[in-house]
């Protein structure tokens, strides 16, 4: 969930604009703290289908994922750049998503147990921690992908003002932090010292669903187009996940790290003499290629 | 077929849905990773959305909860043909709401799958949504239906383009109906002498 185009939005209109944006994050932050998703889901998938259903209704389509992408004219330079951020981008989504399903925890663990609650907020802490670390991360590397003739932030679109949901999440997690502290140690007002706790982790919530919106979005944006590593040397990159290498064009002179040249290959069609895209999905069977 | 065919393929419209299927095959989807997340992610990380969606449409907290639920078990059973279900769980819940305020009238709604709102929580909306959420609803619910509807869908993300795609209008028209429904909730805030938050 973002905010919306506002090209044409009148200066009078910014306040109520920006009031609107942040009441329908609140909003769905605290629904997201009060809804029993784990019961919704299961009474659609139920207790035993779901598994394989699941897997064979996913499975992704290379071709069709490649040929809507429009074609994105990034020098070969910046292709290491581009492939770093995917992974960081992934690893955001990651840490960001642990960082609400702690948050929800913390929602039950307030009504029920609020030793726990407290016991368990460390842990909330370092997955807020690491998202804001990886941000920091994806915002330097786009920073070395500058120079003189391209800022590949502009090129690829990305809006790193709106990361500043990290800055307000920080915020509302110290709140809670204080309001947790409060609702344990003043026996007299615990009632309400929950309530307020509860309050702050739905809106922590919600303003970490902001964040995950931004950062699903920027994956999408790095994944949009076709990034040249023709020739590029990619030997430092240091890759656990090769999914983030999807869409990316490179030939016999691009250098990969120590062993990983002949799995990208597998993953890899010939689209013209000596020039190779790696696609989604999984490797080929080895017996098509001739390793040369 | 070649590249620019392709990415207007057909995908799987709701049936009977308030979006012509071909407006809704050429919406470009809003993330890459839209279509490729699992089911159970998608459901997780939407539903809240799809029903604060609901709720500014005009829908009760139980209400919402019930129409969301509902819809999101249909995007199950069609999961495999649902190229960007984002806009797609949007626009049959919008049709299952509009469903529902006609059948409430007359007839008993259908049995749901599973409720994610426990329905004595449901009950007391200034409790569960606190009292400045509260408000904006209410606020909300005083736009004719067609402004609410265009404000719902842009401050989920979408554009004016995007909105008068799916909704089958003029860009013009959208535009003209977010300025309007921003006016109008100016002049109901500056009345009340206070903001929304």
């Amino acid at each position: 969930m973002s905010e919306p185009a506002n090209d044409d939005l009148l200066p009078e209109h910014v306040g109520i604009d920006a009031s609107l944006a942040a009441a329908r994050r609140q909003l769905t932050g605290r629904l997201a703290a009060m809804l029993d998703l784990d019961a919704g889901l299961a009474a659609i998938l139920g207790p035993n289908e779901g598994a394989d259903r699941y897997k064979s209704a996913t499975a992704a389509d290379p071709e069709a994922l490649a040929s809507s992408r429009p074609a994105l004219p990034l020098p070969a330079g910046q292709a290491a750049v581009v492939i770093l951020m995917r992974a960081c981008a992934i690893d955001l989504v990651r840490a960001i998503d642990l960082a609400r399903d702690l948050t929800r925890d913390l929602t039950r663990a307030i009504d029920q147990d609020l030793i726990r609650a407290i016991h368990h907020f460390p842990d909330l802490t370092r997955a807020i921690d690491l998202a804001r670390h990886l941000t920091r991360d994806l915002m330097r590397a786009c920073a070395s992908g500058f120079d003189r003739d391209l800022d590949l932030g502009d090129t690829l679109g990305l809006d790193f003002a709106r990361a500043d949901s990290f800055r307000r999440a920080l915020d509302l997690h110290r709140d809670l932090a204080d309001a947790l502290t409060r609702a344990n140690t003043r026996s007299l007002g615990r009632g309400r010292g929950r309530a307020r706790a509860r309050a702050l982790a739905g809106d922590l919530d919600g303003q970490l669903q902001g964040a995950l919106d931004w950062a699903e979005e920027l994956i999408g944006l790095l994944h949009a187009g076709e990034v040249d590593a023709s020739g590029a040397d990619l030997s430092a990159l240091d890759l656990a996940d090769l999914s983030v290498l999807e869409g990316v064009v490179w030939t016999e002179g691009t250098t990969w790290p120590p062993g990983l040249r002949v799995k990208v290959l597998l993953r890899s069609h010939e689209i013209r003499p000596g020039v190779y895209r790696v696609h989604g999905g999984s490797e080929r069977d080895p017996s098509e290629l001739i390793i040369t | 077929m070649d590249e620019a065919a392709r990415s207007l393929r057909p995908e799987t419209a709701p049936a009977g849905s308030l979006v012509e299927p071909e407006r809704f095959h050429q919406r470009a989807p809003l993330s890459g990773l839209e279509a490729r997340l699992p089911f159970p992610d998608f459901y997780r990380s939407h539903t809240p959305g799809l029903v604060a969606f609901l709720m500014w449409l005009g829908a009760g907290a139980e209400e919402a909860a019930d129409v969301a639920q509902e819809t999101m078990a249909r995007a199950w059973r069609n999961w495999a043909e649902i190229r960007h279900p984002r806009a797609w769980v949007r626009t049959v819940a919008s049709r299952e709401y509009c469903r529902h305020i006609a059948a409430c009238r007359d007839e008993p709604t259908a049995e749901i799958a599973g409720h994610l709102l426990d329905p004595g929580m449901a009950a007391d909306e200034g409790a569960l949504l606190g009292h400045e959420q509260a408000r904006v609803l209410e606020l909300l619910r005083l736009l004719p239906y067609r402004q609410r509807q265009v404000m719902t869908w842009a401050y989920d993300g979408y554009t004016p383009v995007e909105i008068a795609e799916i909704l089958g209008l003029d860009s013009g028209a959208v535009r003209a109906s977010m300025h309007k429904a921003r006016e109008t909730l100016k002049h109901y805030l500056s009345g009340e002498g206070g903001r929304c938050r």
